[in-house]
């Protein structure tokens, strides 16, 4: 089977090597399953704004409908922030395994309540309503910053684990024995080789949200389950057009004119 | 890998080798993935009760204990009241999966809103108390009883009556999904 994975952010064809490699190996995917990553050809660089993130969420939606066609058998939108999770779960009749949504799930199996690591404060509040929506509030322990950067992360240079590793210690040792937290959550996607990180010690687990989305999407596609179409339902109806029109250029251009959601018109 | 099974009641060999085989297959498991079936040798016949399910939880716990010690990589309680599920957690150092939780947690990636289809009625107070223990009380809409009976399943005789199953299981899937508002059925 085949997995396609898809950026949230704009990166190098090397980032995209970088989370084939990491997952397949952290993940243990079986011989046949093959993970393919892309970059979404175009939006932002950075997540730190919800501007950013819609940004991203549309043009993660845009490489994601593609993967039905295209022969993959799951598809993974591979940020923490989970972007376009719900429409492509509509869009597709093959499993979309989002990184956070499966990563709670699976720390709900595994112990009673988790911490959250993110690398920067602007983070917190993207995964505070994340975890709201998926109605995991109770089991959450706290969200913690460890202050890994984008340059540690080296996403178009090279990654600094041992300093991500020294950051990621400081910041879950908190959570474990300030926040109590018994499973730990690395909220991003890009982080690899730290899933023993606190088990020694605590014998706490460390889920990497990558990691976890892919072997779930090999393990629904084994499973032959996907998302519910009673929940998702696909619409029948395009909503995407293929070229941007400029509507602003058309006979009878809808701009100026009153719109029933505007009130009725003056005079 | 072996993974080993642990019947929360006293059933025939039949039953154990029909759990194994149908597990395999549905699950896909791999090749070099196995999976073993062992009974409980004392404890109830039925879960109807508290005080049998306490027994069951009693006799599972002795069995599946032993299973990090006799090579296994994983032990399955196979029971959808998840007997002992958290007291194994607690003695073994190899996964322990409980089939109630883990069904409510994969129920809950796959839709928004769950319905668990039951055999009896004498089953809704203990699927009640475990949706509330694992936190999914806000994603269940319904828990309805199908009325299929340990005959039907085949525990005891080995041959189980499909069409039957079948035929209750769809009657009452049916509601669930289009009175209840379900959209991801769980067989319990």
């Amino acid at each position: 089977m085949k997995i396609k994975g898809i950026t949230p952010v704009v990166v190098p064809l090397q980032e995209c090597r970088v989370r084939e490699e990491g997952i397949y190996q952290d993940a243990g995917l079986r011989k046949d399953t093959q993970i393919e990553f892309v970059s979404i050809p175009e939006g932002p660089s950075y997540l730190q704004f919800y501007g950013e993130n819609l940004i991203s969420e549309y043009n993660v939606y845009r490489e994601g409908i593609k993967a039905e066609n295209e022969g993959y058998s799951a598809v993974q939108p591979d940020c923490i922030f989970d972007p376009a999770l719900k429409p492509l779960k509509e869009a597709l009749n093959i499993p979309v395994v989002g990184p956070l949504e499966c990563a709670v799930h699976i720390a709900s199996l595994l112990g009673r309540k988790f911490s959250i690591l993110v690398n920067d404060g602007s983070m917190v509040k993207f995964i505070e309503e994340r975890i709201r929506e998926y109605g995991f509030e109770k089991k959450l322990a706290s969200v913690r910053v460890s202050g890994v950067t984008f340059e540690e992360l080296g996403f178009s240079t090279k990654k600094d684990n041992e300093s991500i590793k020294k950051k990621l210690l400081i910041a879950g040792k908190k959570a474990i024995e300030e926040d109590n937290a018994d499973v730990i959550i690395l909220a991003c996607t890009s982080m690899f080789g730290f899933k023993e990180l606190f088990m020694q010690e605590y014998g706490v687990p460390t889920l990497e949200p990558g990691v976890i989305a892919a072997k779930m999407g090999e393990m629904l596609v084994d499973l032959g389950l996907k998302q519910s179409k009673k929940a998702f339902p696909a619409f029948n109806h395009k909503i995407f057009p293929d070229k941007t029109e400029d509507i602003s250029q058309k006979e009878n251009s809808v701009a100026g004119t009153s719109c029933a959601f505007l009130g009725p018109k003056k005079g | 890998m072996r993974i080993k099974g642990v019947m929360p009641v006293i059933v025939s060999e039949a039953e154990c080798r029909r759990r194994e085989q149908g597990i395999y297959e549905d699950a896909g498991l791999r090749p070099d993935t196995k999976i073993e079936f062992v009974r409980i040798l004392k404890g109830p016949n039925y879960l109807s009760y508290y005080t049998e399910c306490l027994d069951s939880e009693y006799n599972v716990l002795l069995e599946a204990s032993k299973a990090e010690q006799e090579g296994y990589d994983a032990v399955q309680p196979d029971c959808v009241f998840d007997p002992a599920a958290r007291a194994l957690k607690e003695v073994l150092n190899i996964p322990v999966v409980a089939p109630l939780e883990c069904s409510l947690h994969l129920a809950s990636l796959l839709g928004r809103k769950i319905s668990i289809l039951i055999n009896e009625k004498e089953m809704i107070r203990f699927i009640e108390d475990k949706v509330r223990e694992y936190g999914f009380e806000q994603k269940v809409v319904s828990i309805k009883v199908t009325d299929i009976t340990y005959d039907e399943l085949g525990f005891i005789s080995g041959q189980r009556d499909k069409d039957a199953i079948d035929r209750k299981l769809i009657a009452i899937g049916t509601k669930a999904i289009e009175e209840d508002g379900a959209d991801v059925l769980i067989y319990a």
